[in-house]
């Protein structure tokens, strides 16, 4: 399981396309909460919802940028977007944002 | 009383800052409340048997004051109170209070500060991540992982659940994966 991390996302390299995928008409992977910076997915990649969650094919080697973070470039293929997580106690997660 | 009387001549003081002409009349009302406030404020300190509690609004006008570095209106008043009234109230807050208080306090507080107030227990390390104890009565274990980010530099301290053990497995646990193992961070 190929992993690369930027900042407060987790791209992990999935072999098998999901077949519920619906297209989004953005390329912004994840929104900063504090500053407002975003994880931008540059082009070639398209963006796509499945289970509640992002996944991003990339025909060519793809380039993610965000305005902290150094630029993270990945190798062509299919990907899952993490978001990371704090633990509280008796609730559910809490989403964590640049 | 007192303290309401100051809470109101505070406000009038505020409005009177927030209209740079004010026609005569206001003029009058603000001197006539300034005098209160003064009045007030004597009475207060030669009355009250905590005094010191009358300096919190102002105390927390200064800039950088606890207030302002908590960013957080109740903390800030409970650490300051604490300092005024002689001892460490945040401390007692958190280990002589209800469980419910506790957590509420520190979720407010967040883990990057109790770990420069309150004193914990390191119980893993590894590449430059380290997975932080506190032990508290009467409730769970706060465990949180400390680890910097290689772009910014900045450090931070997320909480995981009480059963981590390890470095890898709290990362792993806050990205929701089975292990945490990327070629490459940024």
């Amino acid at each position: 399981m190929r992993q690369y991390r930027q900042g407060d996302l987790l791209f992990v390299a999935i072999d098998f396309w999901p077949e519920d995928s619906l297209r989004v008409p953005t390329n912004v992977l994840g929104e900063g909460e504090k500053k407002g910076h975003r994880h931008v997915l540059e082009a070639p990649g398209e963006l796509f919802l499945s289970g509640g969650g992002l996944v991003f094919r990339a025909p060519e080697p793809a380039v993610i940028t965000h305005p902290e973070h150094a630029t993270l470039e990945l190798p062509s293929g299919h990907y899952r977007v993490l978001q990371q997580r704090e633990y509280r106690p008796q609730a559910r997660p809490r989403y964590v944002y640049d | 009383m007192i303290e309401a009387l100051l809470w109101l001549s505070v406000s009038l003081g505020s409005f009177y800052a927030c209209n740079p002409t004010p026609d005569e009349l206001t003029h009058v009302v603000i001197c006539m409340f300034g005098l209160g406030l003064a009045g007030t404020g004597i009475l207060a300190f030669a009355f009250t048997p905590r005094p010191q509690w009358l300096l919190l609004p102002v105390a927390s006008l200064w800039v950088d004051s606890p207030l302002t570095l908590l960013n957080d209106g109740l903390l800030g008043y409970l650490w300051l109170a604490g300092v005024l009234k002689g001892f460490h109230l945040l401390d007692h807050a958190l280990f002589a209070t209800t469980v419910p208080v506790r957590r509420f306090l520190i979720a407010r507080l967040g883990l990057r500060r109790l770990q420069r107030w309150v004193a914990c227990e390191v119980i893993d390390t590894d590449a430059g991540a380290r997975l932080l104890k506190w032990d508290f009565a009467r409730d769970e274990a706060v465990v949180g992982v400390e680890v910097r980010c290689p772009s910014t530099g900045e450090v931070y301290v997320l909480r995981v659940p009480p059963n981590v053990r390890t470095c890898n497995q709290a990362l792993a646990w806050t990205f929701n994966v089975p292990h945490y193992g990327p070629l490459k961070e940024t």
